[in-house]
């Protein structure tokens, strides 16, 4: 399955960031790679659209950045999550989960799909 | 690697404010990412240029992105700034509310200053603005113009009918030419009243279109009214119309008597329209019978005003004037031939002599403001030294400079902004005080009002004095605390607040002094012109007005046996002294009756018409000079008989004309012919004898003003009288309880006559310094707020640097210094500034007082003992205002001072 790419759903890509950011803080560019390497590059996201969706984030106070120097020794913004972005991330997760499930169901009922 | 916070990007950081550096933010961070992709493409094996351009690829269009993060990146930077500093001014607010809670005194002190100040200072400006500055209630008044005419001998006349008509015809610059009477009297009778005593004015027909006002009821005049052919109409004005009518609106059409004759009511005038001088009526003037009567082109009484054409300057419309005078000169040289007219703006000549007074009040006003905001900067740097011990603690804190110049300059803002609160309230009250102690004659009283104008340059003068005034003593607090308060003494900077507050108290002495010099030299000039002989023996003479009306005294003997009978009447009241008429009473500033008459001294030979002697012409009763205490220096005054119609002709001259046309003396006994130029209808002049023997001569007893001089002037016997008829009783009782007697008296002779201008030649006399004295009154109430906020200053700043120096004196007081040398020694620091302001302030009055001059009287503007009583009382002052916090200097307790420490 390698190469190949699914588009991401709506809204998902905010999910997606905060979960990359559970695991401690990080730039853009770690975000990125979490999100591929998580997938074995299933989902590979739009770069162009990850920075303004980190500052939507920031925005509605989900995340917080700040800079600082990188493990090569950059300049480089830092991404963190904040109590407010945990607490969105464990709902939209719930959330997104039942869909999921409730989707994949649907599906299993068809005749012919295995 | 170079180090991204110490090296650019620390200056980045530092640079932040000016905040270029949320493009170099974007730009580092997807730089970053690009690299960081570029790496892990490399390290699969890619070329770096590959890698890079791969990376690139893979991040989209870099341009969109980086714009649209950078777009919101700064907006985000505005919002945050914004509720930054909206936090911080709210912080600061109710910071400078919390100050004010923990120093009252100073609070109130600094308010109440600059409310007092603010307050006389909008009052005044609103006084100036309404009277001087506003344009009058006219359509375009700029284009509004009187017409000045000036006789051979350059003194002020009047225009001829015949000439007008002229004018009316030839002109180029006016549109219109009106005639404008204002300020006479008369009579008016409405079925089922009494008769009322009304100012009329008589106006040309174009009078209301002229000034583009209209009638807020009815109609006004229609263009040619002033015809005779057309029946007789009147305008009522609004005052008159509520107090006469009680605003009754079937008044309009209704027949009314007015002198006599029969008007039709056609309208109510605009209540803004009081021209000229506050008529209750306007009627149209019909001068066309002047036509036929070629040869009274001489005959000047009209007053013209004319309205500009559009575009048309004054000084074009000046030349169109001289242009027709000159062709009138010409054409009639015996009576224009050196005749001119001039033409002045209307609302300068409505203003006049105000302009002068007014400005010097503004002058003294500001000069007020000025030393209140003096005194708040010193208070200000008295209260921010105190405070150095806080600052050096929020900035230790980290408080910049410009965040603690910013706290100090919203406290001084909100001071001054409640003292310009205060001084509205207080405005409001000051104009109202203003207008009631204010001249009768004030123009435009009844425009005077605080505006929104006036109270809007008073909120903008808070601010400039908040700002202004609170700078300096800021900048130094701050800069004073950052020196070092928080390194013990902090005695460091102290120096330079002091020397501002020396500068400051020096600044109000020389203020305050020429405030003293201008009120003492005002009250002087009042004291000298109450001082002022009027050659009258004028204590309790009552003097009044009556007007006549009707057909029954179609004839002048008419009139004179009315007043026989009434002064019969009124010698029976008991206390009566003496009883006498005359044409007018002694200063009365709208006597209807004011004649000159040139005339010739029978045996001399004869000069040109123009050098002839010329001099009032006063037509009295037998009794006038008994009555009115003048005294008789020379020869004997009319008997009853003499001032009869029908007998010798006799005059009595005064003292000045002697001296200016008898210069041997001998006036007693010869012969003056009255030359009498002018012919009036309703005037006495044509009736005086036209040769008198002089008999009598009486000191120049003064008839119009204190400060003026005395013309020379021609008795005559009052033989018959006009309309108008003043009366004056000499009598030993109450002048307020005779008016029930005097009106009876009048009203048993004749029922319809009105008795008007009821008064004390004592007071009338009072009245005419009402001016001066309103002046006096003003620029004294300034300059005893000035001497208040003066001594203040001087006593607030000495009992500071006293209290700073408590230490220093303290050591001096244990090495021996006694409480005197103390005493003395920072008395004599205040005594110096208080020299060095005084010296000053002695230099300002000489240029202040200059501009004054126009409203002395009899003291010159630089009167050596008012400028050294006033640099007495401020250097009185000033010593007072030292010698508290000196003394306590000298009670010093060594032990205490030092331990204080």
């Amino acid at each position: 399955m390698a190469g190949e790419s699914a588009d991401l759903l709506q809204g998902t890509l905010g999910v997606l960031i905060l979960r990359a950011l559970l695991g401690g803080r990080t730039h853009g560019y770690g975000v990125a790679r979490w999100i591929e390497q998580s997938t074995g590059d299933v989902l590979r996201i739009e770069e162009g659209s990850l920075y303004p969706a980190l500052r939507r984030l920031e925005d509605r106070r989900l995340v917080k950045s700040e800079w600082g120097v990188s493990e090569n020794n950059r300049r480089a913004r830092f991404y963190s999550i904040t109590t407010a972005g945990r607490r969105h991330l464990t709902s939209e997760s719930v959330q997104w989960l039942k869909f999921a499930g409730a989707v994949t169901a649907v599906l299993r009922t068809v005749p012919g799909v295995a | 690697m170079r180090d991204p916070d110490r090296g650019t990007g620390g200056i980045r950081r530092y640079i932040r404010f000016w905040r270029p550096v949320v493009d170099d933010d974007v730009r580092d961070e997807l730089d970053f990412h690009l690299e960081m992709r570029a790496r892990d493409y490399t390290q699969a094996g890619s070329s770096p240029d590959d890698a890079l351009l791969q990376a690139h690829r893979r991040l989209g269009d870099l341009g969109t992105v980086s714009a649209w993060l950078r777009d919101h990146d700064n907006r985000r930077l505005e919002l945050a700034e914004r509720k930054a500093s909206m936090s911080d001014l709210w912080q600061d607010i109710r910071m400078a509310f919390r100050q004010f809670r923990r120093a009252p005194g100073f609070a109130a002190v600094a308010i109440g200053t600059l409310g007092l100040a603010i307050g006389a200072t909008t009052a005044v400006m609103s006084v100036v603005d309404s009277v001087l500055l506003r344009p009058l209630p006219f359509a375009d008044p700029g284009a509004l113009v009187q017409l000045r005419p000036f006789d051979k001998d350059g003194s002020a006349d009047a225009i001829s009918p015949l000439d007008l008509f002229d004018m009316q015809r030839q002109t180029t610059a006016f549109t219109a030419l009106v005639p404008v009477q204002g300020g006479r009297s008369a009579n008016v009778v409405m079925a089922g009243h009494e008769a009322e005593r009304v100012n009329e004015a008589r106006v040309g027909a174009g009078f209301f279109d002229l000034l583009g006002v209209g009638a807020s009821r009815g109609r006004v005049f229609h263009r040619g009214e002033d015809s005779a052919s057309t029946g007789k109409v009147v305008v009522l004005g609004y005052g008159a119309w509520q107090r006469l009518f009680g605003a009754d609106p079937k008044v309009i059409g209704a027949t009314v008597q007015i002198g006599g004759a029969s008007y039709q009511v056609i309208g109510v005038a605009d209540p803004q329209l009081t021209f000229p001088s506050h008529p209750d009526l306007w009627i149209p003037t019909v001068y066309e019978s002047w036509e036929t009567q070629t040869d009274n082109r001489g005959f000047r009484e009209l007053n013209v005003i004319g309205r500009l054409r559009p575009g048309t300057t004054l000084e074009r419309g000046r030349a169109d004037l001289s242009r027709i005078m000159s062709i009138l000169a010409t054409t009639y040289p015996k009576s224009d031939q050196g005749y001119h007219l001039g033409a002045a703006s209307l609302t300068t000549t409505l203003v006049g002599d105000l302009r002068t007074p007014l400005y010097a009040l503004l002058g003294a006003v500001f000069l007020v403001l000025m030393i209140a905001c003096a005194n708040v900067a010193n208070l200000l740097l008295v209260r921010g030294s105190v405070r150095r011990g806080e600052f050096a603690v929020r900035t230790s804190l980290g408080a910049g400079r410009g965040r603690l110049i910013r706290q100090l300059l919203t406290e001084s803002v909100i001071l001054a902004g409640a003292g310009a609160l205060v001084g509205a309230l207080l405005s409001f009250v000051l104009v109202r005080i203003v207008v009631l102690l204010g001249p009768a004659d004030l123009p435009r009283a009844d425009e005077i009002h605080v505006r929104l104008v006036v109270l809007g340059v008073a909120a903008a003068i808070a601010v400039l004095v908040g700002i202004g005034f609170g700078l300096l003593p800021a900048l130094h607090t701050v800069s004073s605390s950052l020196g070092g308060a928080l390194r013990g003494s902090g005695r460091g900077s102290e120096s330079g607040g002091h020397r501002a507050r020396e500068t400051f108290v020096v600044v109000e002495i020389g203020l305050a002094l020429i405030l003293l010099v201008g009120a003492g030299l005002l009250l002087r000039s009042f004291e000298r012109l109450l001082a002022v002989d009027t050659g009258m023996g004028s204590e309790r003479v009552v003097a009044f007005d009556i007007g006549l009306t009707g057909p029954r005294y179609r004839y002048d003997i008419d009139t004179r046996r009315f007043t026989d009978q009434v002064m019969q009447q009124l010698r029976r009241l008991p206390g009566t002294a003496s009883v006498a008429v005359a044409a007018a009473r002694p200063f009365d500033r709208q006597a209807s009756f004011n004649a000159t008459s040139s005339f010739k001294i029978t045996g001399r030979p004869p000069v040109a018409h123009e050098d002839e002697p010329n001099a009032r012409v006063l037509p009295v009763s037998a009794d006038y000079f008994r009555t009115l205490g003048i005294p008789l220096v020379a020869g004997r005054t009319f008997t009853t008989v003499e001032e009869g119609p029908e007998v010798a002709p006799v005059v009595v001259v005064n003292q000045a004309l002697v001296r200016k046309y008898f210069r041997d003396g001998n006036a007693l006994g010869q012969q003056v012919v009255l030359g009498l130029s002018h012919h009036v209808d309703a005037s006495p002049a044509d009736s005086f004898r036209s040769r008198g023997t002089i008999v009598g001569i009486v000191p120049d007893a003064k008839l119009d003003s204190l400060n003026g001089t005395v013309d020379p002037a021609i008795y005559v016997g009052y033989g018959t009288l006009p309309f108008t008829v003043a009366m004056m009783v000499r009598t030993g009782g109450d002048p307020d309880r005779l008016f029930a007697g005097v009106r009876a008296a009048v009203h048993s002779v004749d029922h319809d006559a009105t008795v008007y201008s009821y008064g004390t030649i004592h007071g009338d006399v009072a009245a005419s310094a009402v001016r001066p004295r309103f002046y006096a009154l003003i620029l004294s109430a300034f300059a005893a707020i000035a001497l208040v906020i003066a001594s203040l200053g001087i006593y607030g700043v000495l009992s500071y640097t006293v209290a700073q120096r408590t230490r220093e004196l303290g050591i001096r007081m244990a090495l021996g210094a006694t409480g005197g040398s103390l005493l003395r020694s920072v008395l004599k620091g205040a005594l110096i500034l208080t020299a060095i302001g005084l010296s000053i302030g002695v230099a300002g009055a000489a240029a202040a007082t200059r501009t004054l001059r126009s409203m002395l009287f009899g003291v010159s503007p630089l009167d050596p003992a008012i400028v050294i009583g006033s640099v007495l009382v401020l250097f009185t002052m000033a010593t007072i205002a030292a010698w508290l916090p000196a003394r306590r200097a000298s009670h010093v307790d060594p032990n205490v001072a030092l331990r204080g420490e």
